[in-house]
């Protein structure tokens, strides 16, 4: 069965003073992996810029306050706020997604043309 | 990717295999040159998967765009092998068939075909098996129109089932020796057949039997690539460049011939031949020690010939053995054309004649007793097609071909996979393909069964699809679905009483417009015949009528949507 979570969580705005375009997706839907797809939020007035949302979609079930962990982890020591994350997770562990999360993040900056 | 190869020298080499299906269209464009069709944020998931509770992709595990390639226009698409073994969905199926349709309205330099799948996705069986053969009609749309079709190999998941006969049905193949393609995957033969027919573990034989040097050496592959993105980017850039400006001319009767005479002089040469060694033996001029090593420059180097120098093989050796029918057939086709208004031999599974309609005189050819369909039998399909077309090439008004699909699937035969049962399965649907073309109409009627492999490659090609009563059509019982699955049997069971889309059933393919109609008992199959041959329509509008009926919602406008995209950036 498949587990719906969804958090928002602060973070340092991505980008100041740039329209934020870019679309990346990360990684595959494979047992022991996930895909993250990275979009602005900008269509979503309750997301402000210092807010970065994340959207998990697992396969397994009953893991929210280890992804509540690794997100917020990563929300604090990444500048991802504006910024949403949608996973579709075939039960990654917590360092995989924390990795993913990561190079997402750097991918989606070198979309936009901001290298890190 | 940096890493030692097996001289101990450091190279920086980037792997194919390794690679995901992003990586690699992005690594053999052109520099920023890629643009999706239908990305990842446009959500195209699987409805179907979420239904069982299965993890969807944003892509559905297809790449499908556009780029340029040393400069020149291409399309592209790009399986991923990784999510869910590459295999073949609606919402899959669709974005494939939905550039291919661009292609011919586009006319770009060429398409390209990165296949890494196991054919039908089993958790949306029907739809997936409809989606292949809207595939190959695409597909042969595509090479009608003279634009050249490259296919390149070299994934984990190989290209089997469906996806294995889609890719002998393209122009060109390159692939690496890690690549595979066959038709039924050897667990499948294992598991059905036994360890004795193939040890679906021993890797060694497995590569043997499906794998890239085989495949080149048998002449299915037309170059062998080293497993390294550069070597693909350049082998496609290379045939690029060599791709006449005016297109390429389509397969002429004389070419299908020579492809006839060709796989069986193959048949003939490799009669009981079980193990690939012994083609690698003959056609190399090295031993099993330096083919094993050599890459794929040693290895091209070192072919002597790719097919059989055997000829005058005869196009008339599907006439061998013909006789009579039996009672049971008689009262078949009496109750079908009227009787006395047949003439039709058989022999084994193989079912051949000319009889009188209401609409006039047909050709039928087809299958019977539930054929398996290995190499003998396909190539007794393709040489009646190919008579056929012959008999009234100067005629104004072709005779139609009234196609009996009653088959239980591909023969499982680790025999018939070494040499390469996908290409000839290919061969009887391009063979199929050409009838079309020169004016016959074509008309399927199922009898008894019609299954996977056996389906795909010849009665699923036919301009109306008619099920006669009591006929079952599949991809895969629900049980052993249930055992590839590792769903519960009494939940999909639950499940096929709302979907049409996995569970087995010829109303179920109805629903889905895989099948134009279903014909009655009550019915008088005379009338019904003529009907169906008044309303033959060469155009494959099986989605549209999938649509319609409301068994399959999204091929229609998933298609339609990626054709527009490609569309809109001309």
């Amino acid at each position: 069965m498949m587990e719906h979570l969804n958090f928002q969580l602060p973070s340092t705005p991505a980008i100041q003073g740039q329209k934020l375009n870019a679309d990346v997706l990360c990684g595959i839907v494979s047992s022991g992996n996930l895909e993250i797809l990275v979009e602005p939020t900008s269509g979503d007035r309750k997301l402000t810029s210092d807010i970065c949302l994340v959207i998990v979609e697992t396969a397994a079930e009953g893991f929210g306050e280890t992804w509540q962990a690794v997100l917020t982890q990563f929300a604090e020591t990444h500048a991802a706020g504006g910024l949403s994350f949608t996973l579709n997770d075939v039960g990654a562990t917590p360092a995989v997604v924390a990795l993913r999360m990561a190079q997402a993040h750097e991918e989606w900056l070198a979309a936009m043309g901001v290298g890190e | 990717m940096v890493g030692c190869n097996g001289g101990g020298r450091v190279s920086t080499r980037r792997s194919f295999l390794e690679a995901s299906a992003r990586e690699r269209v992005r690594s053999l464009l052109d520099p920023h040159s890629f643009h999706e069709f239908c990305p990842p944020s446009e959500r195209l998931v699987s409805p179907h998967l979420a239904q069982l509770s299965l993890s969807q992709a944003f892509d559905d595990g297809i790449v499908t765009g556009r780029g340029l390639i040393t400069g020149q226009k291409v399309l592209i698409a790009a399986q991923e092998g990784r999510f869910n073994g590459g295999s073949v969905g609606e919402i899959h199926g669709a974005k494939l068939v939905g550039l291919l349709h661009a292609a011919i309205l586009q006319k770009p330099a060429a398409v390209l075909l990165l296949i890494d799948s196991g054919g039908v996705r089993l958790h949306e069986a029907n739809a997936g098996i409809i989606a292949i053969s809207e595939i190959a009609r695409a597909i042969l749309d595509v090479r009608a129109e003279g634009i050249p079709v490259l296919v390149m190999l070299g994934g984990s998941c190989g290209a089997f089932g469906g996806m294995g006969i889609m890719v002998r049905l393209c122009h060109s193949v390159f692939m690496s020796e890690e690549g595979r393609l066959s038709l039924s995957g050897p667990e499948v033969i294992e598991t059905v057949m036994g360890r004795d027919e193939f040890d679906s573990k021993d890797r060694a034989l497995v590569w043997r039997i499906t794998g890239g040097k085989l495949r080149r050496a048998l002449g299915e592959v037309d170059k062998l690539v080293d497993d390294d993105l550069a070597a693909f980017r350049n082998a496609a850039a290379d045939w690029l460049k060599e791709q006449p400006a005016s297109g390429l001319a389509p397969l002429s009767y004389q070419d299908l011939c020579v492809r006839q005479e060709t796989l069986l002089a193959r048949r003939a040469e490799f009669l009981n031949t079980q193990d690939g060694r012994e083609i690698l033996a003959q056609r190399l001029t090295i031993n099993e020690n330096q083919w094993t090593l050599a890459n794929s420059d040693e290895f091209e180097t070192a072919l002597n010939r790719t097919e059989s120098e055997l000829t005058q093989m005869h196009l008339d050796a599907w006439k061998e053995g013909l006789h009579d029918l039996n009672t049971e057939d008689q009262i078949f086709a009496d109750r079908l054309f009227g009787p006395g208004q047949h003439q039709l031999q058989y022999s084994d599974y193989f079912v051949v004649g000319q009889a009188k309609t209401l609409q006039g005189t047909v050709h039928v050819i087809g299958t019977r007793d539930r054929a398996p369909i290995g190499m003998d039998v396909a190539l007794k399909l393709s040489g009646a097609v190919l008579a056929a077309i012959a008999t009234d090439q100067n005629s104004s008004a072709p005779l139609p071909i009234v196609m009996i699909s009653e088959t239980q699937g591909q023969l499982l035969s680790r025999h018939d996979e070494l040499l390469g049962l996908n290409g000839i399965l290919a061969h009887v649907a391009l063979c199929v393909d050409l009838a079309r073309r020169s004016g016959h109409r074509l008309i399927t009627l199922i009898r008894q069964e019609a299954v996977s492999g056996g389906f795909l490659s010849f009665g699923m090609l036919g301009d109306r699809i008619c099920a006669l009563p009591d006929s079952q059509v599949r991809v895969m019982d629900l049980r052993a679905m249930a055992r590839v699955t590792k769903i519960p049997l009494e939940r999909l069971e639950g499940l096929a009483k709302q979907s049409a889309v996995f569970a087995p059933g010829a109303e179920n393919y109805v629903r889905l417009g895989g099948v134009h109609e279903q014909w009655t008992i009550e019915q008088d199959w005379v009338e019904a015949l003529a009907l169906a041959l008044d309303h033959c329509s060469a155009v494959d509008e099986r989605s549209t009528l999938g649509a319609k009926r409301g068994g399959r919602h999204l091929a229609a406008s998933v298609a339609e949507r990626v054709k527009q995209q490609a569309l809109a950036f001309a």
